[in-house]
This record gives C-alpha cells, structure tokens and sequence, in this order.
C-alpha cells in the first residue's frame, strides 16, 4: 500500500527484522546521517505496526459461531431496545417524556453485540446521551429506566438527571453523558482504575461519529495508548453528527483509522449484523484482556429516527432510511437467521409478545409513578455534610 | 569602571535564595557566557551566567550564603583593561541593568507580603496542648498532606504535568515519586482537558486521584471535566455516581507572567453547586484542608497561591490533623471593623490590621478558607460584633467572593451595618506585565486599610 506513496523508499534499503522496530532510539538514526534509512526504517516499523492485525483477525473469522439460545437472547434484547425506544418516542409525542430524547433504533446491534461479550458488573461500559440502549442492553431494568425518562421519582436517577444522563453503578454501566465526546476521557479514567487495580476489567467507551472529532478524544487516545489502558473505544458511525452527514464534517471518514497516530489499532465492523459484531468484540477484548492497550472499533451503522426527537431529519432522503430498514434491520437479519436455523416462528412471535408486555408494563410504570419528592431538590449536591 | 553583579530572581515569585558555590573568583577574566556561580532557590539549583566581560573584582556575598535577597549586589566585575568602549558595557548588560529596577519593586512587594511575627495567624483551637509546631513551607505542607493521606489510602494517587520526574514544576510533589513510585505519581502529557477527564472518570470508577494543574489557568482547557463531569454526576445520578477528586494548583496572580497566568478562578469555581472550593492561606490550613479534601468524598477545587509556596508558618506535629472544610477561621480578633479575605488575600488584611492596629482602629480578620460551602455563620457573627466590614480578594471585583460576601451581609446582616461594606479587589483590568502597571493592579495592604478608615469613618 505505501508503494506508490512512498517512491524514494522503494530502494530495497537494509529492512529491519519487524520485530526490533518498535520504539527506535534516537541515537541510532543519529549515527546514520543519509536520510534514506531513516524513512526505510520507519517503513519497517509501518510494517510491523499491528494497525491491521485485528482488522485480518476479524475478516478472517466474521460472524459468532452463537448457539441458537445466544441468538434468541441477542434477538430478544434487540426488540426490546426497538419496543422501548419505540414507546419513548409515543411518550415524548404526549408530551410525558421532555428535553432531549435521543433513540437508539437502528443501532441495536451495536450494543447487544459488544456488551454480550462483555461480563456484565464487572468490566464498565460508558456512553453518550443516546444510551437507552446501552443500558438494556445491560440488563438494567427498564421500568426504571422509562421512569426516569418521564421524570419520576422512581427513575433510575431520582428523576434528576433524565435521557441524557442515567447511570448504574451496581451494572457498571457509568452513563449517559451530555457533553459530546465527554465520555471518552471519563471511560478512560475508568480504564485507568481497573488497570490501577489490577482487577482484570475491561471499559467499553461508545461514541458517535460527531463525538470523534471533538480534540479530547485524541487527548484520550495519546494516553489510553501510552499507558496501554484496558478500554475498547467504540465509534458508533451511524452517517450523522446531528444533522451534517460524516462526509461533510470528517476529513477521514474512515474512523476506525483514527488511532493510528497513537498506535491504536483499528477494526471496521459492519453493525448492522449483531453476529458480526459480536465476532469482532470477542477479537477486540482478547487483544485488550492480553494488556496490549486500547482497540479502536467503528461499528458502521444507521439510526432510523432523528437526531432528536424535535429533528426532522430533513438532510437525508426517505429512500435512504428505507433502504436501511429493507435491507440492512439487525433485526429482521437476526430474525432470518433464525427462522433458518429451525426455530419456529412461533418462538419469536412469544418473545415479540413478551417484549411489548414488559414494554407496555414499564410504560405504566413511568406514567402512574409519581414526580419526585421536592425534597429531592436539595439531595444529592454534595455527598458529605459540612 | 566596576559593573555591580546582582542576585538574579530565576524565577517569576523567587524573593531569595542560597549562593551555593562560586565558580569564579577575583581576578579571573570571564566572558559572556560563562557560568559564575550557582543558586539554589526553594525550586531548583540554577546557573548564574555573566552577561559583560571583565575581570572579576570582587566577590561581596561568599558561597553557603542563605537567603540572599533578589538584587543584592554579590560581585563586581571590571570592565577590560584597554576600556574602550566603556558606555556600552555598561548600557548592555540587560539581565543585571533591568533587575534592579524590577527587583526593587519586588523587594518592596515582597516585604509587604511577608507577614511578621508578630502578625502569625492564630491555630486553630482544638489542638492538643504541648502539641509541638514544627515551621513548615506551604509547599512542604501540601506535600506532606499528600504523602500522608497516599500512605493511608491506596486508592490515592497524583497525576498531572511534571508531577513525578521533575518533582513538580512548583515542586509541591518533590519526592513523591520516589516514595510511591510511578504507578501512583503519574506524569502526563500536556493534555488539560484529557487527564482531567480521566482523572474524573477514575474518580467515578472507585479511586482518589488527586490531579495537579500546573496552574490554574491551565484548567480553563479542562473546566468542562471540572463542572459538567465532576461537579454534577452525583446530583443528576440521584447519589450514586460519586466523585472523590481533588483538583488542584497554584491560582491567583505570581509575579509579572501577564494576564493568561494570573487569574483568581475562585469565584467561578464557588458559583458552580456540586462543588466544593478550597483556598488556604498559611501552612497548617494547608496541609489540615488538603488531607480533608483528599478525604472527601465530594469533588473538590484546592486553589493554592504560588506566591504563598514559599513563605513558613507553624505546623501542629500531629499524626492526623485533618481541618473541617466549610469553616472560616478569625486570623486576628478585633472589635473595630472585620476584613474578610481568603488565599493571598489574607497576609495583606494580616498587615493592614497591624497598620491599623497603630492608628488606633481595631481590626478583625477573617480568613475564608473554604469558599464553598461558605462559612457564613462566622461572617456574620464577626460583622454582629463589628458593625463594619470590608472584603479583600486578589482577585477580579465583579461577581467576585467578595460581591458574594456584600449580597450575605445584605441579606442576613443588613441591622448590623453601620456602614456599607466595601470591597478592595484587583483593577477590573487584565492583569498587565509591567512591573508598575501589575503593583497597580493588584490588592495590597495599603489599599485596605484605606477602605478601612472610610468604612470607620476616621
């Protein structure tokens, strides 16, 4: 690849055995003063830099061997998050759910694919505002979840913090944060403290293609790399930083290219096929499990809705979203494989049923539980009394 | 003719420092460049360079001299022999000719600041009697308080620029990696914005970290992880997300480094819920609110003052002397007027009370310590007693502590006024270079005790 890029270095100049090229001390290149070896020798450690290494693991291997039992969990949960997200948004129309209120349809596959690899309250998972999903996909309740989101004492936060920010310390789940890209330093400080502690967890960092040009992101990376941090940074490139396509807004769109500047490898992973991308998590979580430092994965998928529920989402055509959802759903694709797999269509219509059950339930939750309690307004500023 | 060599300031807050060793003695011919001598500041061993070629005359200051003031003259050099050419030797000579004039004022800054003896802050009440002082810089005692509290705890660690290696830039966290090593003295990079992220996220994941800017104008890259991450996670996750961080670092104006590294950010950081803001004066308050803060489980903003770092006070020789945060401590009694000041601040209220003192006019001095939560009891009961009140704050006046301060006496205290309370604070000006412009700029004992008399009316 970096033949044609590269034509003063194609002289066959004394290539290093790959494996001594790492992290060349300044004294040698000093001794040479031809500036020929020096690019020959950072050809050589372009080579043996692992950028790609994953990236051929996972093509090489590209869906999850999963039984049919794994399947049907990784089905239920997607219809769930779809049910639930679904439902907020008929809430937010009645005016039940205010602010902002960001769904996650479309993307399912993403966060059950990654978070079923992961062991759940144990390693931690850290996201953005749209993080219904990420959350159960978690296996947080999701009565509390849509209590918070109608801004209910019940809620998962009190009632205070709603859509944007809901959190779980008991599933290790650390939010739903609203400041865009926020979340990236945050979950690396959380990788910090499992590595601090020796304790052999792993943090999941979600963000979105707009989160990725934001500079603490790269702040996070130089770190994360140089300290070799156990975190997985997780681009959820869904096509749209709000309104303003990727191709308008990135100058590399290619986002799982991002880390190489820090010596992060990269992996591309279709997220639309909950298989794959949970073939890819498992590649992912071994190279970062082994302590060689972060993995960058970009998940390459579609949100359905909005940005927001006040977006109309005007910049796109309706085709666009058609296509999406004919072709490409997560999970009418894992409801296929299922079907071809023997399971009856009698299974999955029993799970469907449950889900809106379990939906409609949480739903009645959030609308009859009552606001909080005013004397929630002054709990919880500080945690000490002085 | 002899060109007077003077002790250099290596640093922009340097008042004095030790004349290590000659590296030079008289008759030697010496040309620019060449190394004279070194100095040693509280900070650092510095080389101190000729700037004009001569011969050395004399040497006035020998090696293994301490506390050799800024300006003083050390040695003579005599211009060359054949000197023809004298003026511009002597119109040159830049790092010399322009110190005196620099140091001059600093000299008299630094004696204005320096609190004597005689105006030591009173300890806090509730030590043991026969507890042993030991003086202590504020430097030594931030660094105590933190070594401590890592030896108790070993979720506590400190991270930021420059902080295990080099010792600290201010040198706060001398020796710190030597005793607990590089997985919890951790040198970053020059990234405000990313370590006070992960720092906070470390923070939420279950450990202590304590994260050192190396200013506080630096933590403007960083202030969204400080408010919006730090300050209000356990708020909007109804109590559970906590976040048991330390923020700290020098805060306030130093000397001559312009306006992008003088700023008091203690009243933005006291305006924001979710926080707690701390800003200590002397060396026990120090050391006593540095270990409460790493102990809290709350996060906390520590503004420390650079031009403090150096100056000795009175440590208590406790084994656990924790001070409770959210309590103002009356420095000086008085029955006259209070002044109310907090940092900096109080070494200058410290000295116009002595002025005062002379004047007939009976000061109460109030040390703030913690700016959120604020001690407003303390206030209040002193302003009860004195019926008149000024705030000193080196610092911006609008929207300052001290407006703060003004809008409680108001509201709570407005049948004890016999006076409007009155607010000394920095020029409402970015804070400029010039040696004459900054003084200007700047709070100073004088300045209070002006607003003093007009609040006493006499």
């Amino acid at each position: 690849m970096a033949k044609s890029a590269r034509p003063s270095a194609a002289k066959p100049v004394a290539a290093k055995p790959a494996n001594q090229t790492a992290a060349k001390p300044r004294a040698s290149r000093a001794a040479k003063p031809a500036a020929e070896p020096t690019i020959a020798s950072s050809v050589a450690e372009e080579a043996a830099f692992a950028l790609r290494s994953l990236q051929q693991a996972h093509a090489n291997h590209k869906r999850y061997d999963a039984s049919d039992e794994e399947l049907l969990k990784f089905y239920e949960q997607m219809v769930l998050i779809r049910r639930f997200e679904e439902k907020a948004g008929q809430l937010y129309g009645l005016g039940l759910i205010g602010g902002f209120c960001h769904l996650y349809i479309g993307q399912e596959a993403v966060a059950v694919g990654l978070q079923s690899a992961l062991d759940e309250g144990h390693d931690s998972v850290i996201t953005g505002y749209r993080d219904h999903g990420h959350m159960l996909a978690y296996g947080i309740d999701p009565k509390v979840i849509m209590a918070e989101l109608t801004g209910r004492g019940a809620g998962i936060s009190h009632g205070k913090g709603g859509s944007m920010h809901m959190f779980s310390t008991e599933h290790k789940f650390y939010g739903g944060h609203g400041i865009v890209g926020a979340q990236v330093p945050l979950g690396a400080g959380l990788a910090f403290a499992h590595k601090y502690r020796g304790d052999g967890g792993v943090c999941m960092a979600y963000f979105g293609d707009g989160a990725s040009n934001q500079g603490q992101v790269y702040e996070t990376f130089n770190m994360a790399a140089l300290w070799k941090l156990p975190i997985i940074f997780v681009v959820e490139n869904n096509g749209y930083a709000m309104g303003t396509a990727v191709k308008r807004g990135s100058a590399e769109t290619h986002f799982y290219r991002r880390g190489t500047a820090f010596r992060i490898p990269g992996m591309d992973v279709n997220g639309m096929d909950v298989l794959e991308v949970r073939q890819a998590a498992e590649v992912a979580l071994e190279y970062v499990r082994a302590g060689n430092g972060p993995v960058l994965m970009e998940l390459k998928t579609y949100r359905y809705r909005g940005h927001s529920m006040s977006d109309p989402a005007k910049y796109r055509s309706r085709e666009e979203v058609q296509d999406m959802r004919d072709n490409h759903d997560p999970i009418e694709g894992a409801k296929a494989e299922l079907l071809k797999r023997g399971v009856t269509e009698e299974k999955i219509k029993e799970i469907d049923k449950r889900i809106r059950q379990t939906v409609a339930e949480s739903a009645d939750f959030a609308e009859t539980s009552p606001e909080p309690e005013m004397a929630e307004l002054y709990t919880d500023v500080l945690v000490e009394t002085y | 003719m002899a060109i007077e060599l003077k002790m250099p300031a290596l640093s922009p807050t340097m008042e004095e420092g030790t004349l290590a060793k000659w590296l030079v003695k008289a008759g030697d011919e010496v040309k620019s460049g060449d190394i004279l001598a070194e100095i040693e500041t509280d900070k650092a061993t510095m080389e101190f360079e000729a700037v004009d070629e001569g011969v050395i005359g004399e040497i006035l200051v020998v090696e293994g001299t301490e506390g050799v003031k800024v300006g003083a003259v050390i040695a003579t050099i005599n211009g060359e022999a054949d000197d023809a050419s004298p003026t511009p030797a002597i119109e040159k000579k830049p790092a010399e000719d322009a110190a005196p004039v620099v140091q001059d004022v600093k000299a008299k800054a630094a004696a204005a600041i320096t609190p004597k003896s005689d105006l030591k802050p009173a300890v806090d009440p509730e030590l043991p009697a026969g507890t042993a002082m030991v003086p202590t810089t504020v430097r030594e005692a931030l660094r105590d308080a933190m070594a401590e509290e890592m030896r108790a705890d070993s979720r506590v660690f400190v991270m930021g620029e420059e902080v295990a290696e080099y010792q600290g830039a201010y040198k706060v966290t001398q020796g710190l990696l030597d005793e607990f090593g590089p997985d919890r003295v951790i040198d970053t990079p020059i990234t405000e914005y990313g370590f006070a992220g992960i720092g906070t996220g470390a923070a939420m994941g279950g450990l202590r970290p304590i994260i050192e800017f190396m200013t506080f104008n630096f933590a403007m890259q960083a202030i969204d992880h400080i408010i919006n991450s730090a300050a209000k996670t356990n708020y909007m996750s109804g109590g559970q997300m906590r976040c048991p961080i330390v923020f700290r670092g020098p805060n306030g104006a130093a000397s001559r480094v312009g306006a992008q590294h003088s700023q008091n950010y203690g009243p933005w950081y006291a305006s924001v819920p979710g926080l707690v803001v701390i800003a200590p004066y002397d060396a026990a308050d120090a050391k006593g609110l540095l270990r409460a803060a790493i102990r809290s489980e709350d996060p906390v903003v520590f503004l420390e003052n650079e031009l403090v770092y150096g100056r000795t006070f009175d440590v208590p020789k406790l084994d656990d002397f924790v001070l409770p945060i959210g309590k103002a401590r009356i420095v000086r009694e008085g029955k006259d007027v209070t002044i109310v000041s907090y940092s900096i601040g109080v070494g200058f209220a410290l000295e116009a009370a002595s002025k005062l003192a002379e004047e007939g006019i009976d000061a109460e001095v109030i040390d703030l310590r913690t700016l959120r939560p604020l001690d407003t009891a303390t206030v209040l009961a002193s302003l009860a007693k004195t019926n008149r009140m000024v705030v000193a704050e080196e610092g911006f006046p609008i929207c300052s502590i001290a407006s703060e301060i003004i809008t409680v006496a108001m509201e709570q205290g407005f049948d004890h006024l016999d006076a409007p309370v009155l607010r000394v604070c920095n020029e409402d000006v970015p804070l400029p270079y010039a040696a004459n412009l900054e003084q200007a700029a700047l709070i100073n004992a004088d300045k209070i005790a002006a607003a003093v008399h007009q609040v006493c009316y006499r």
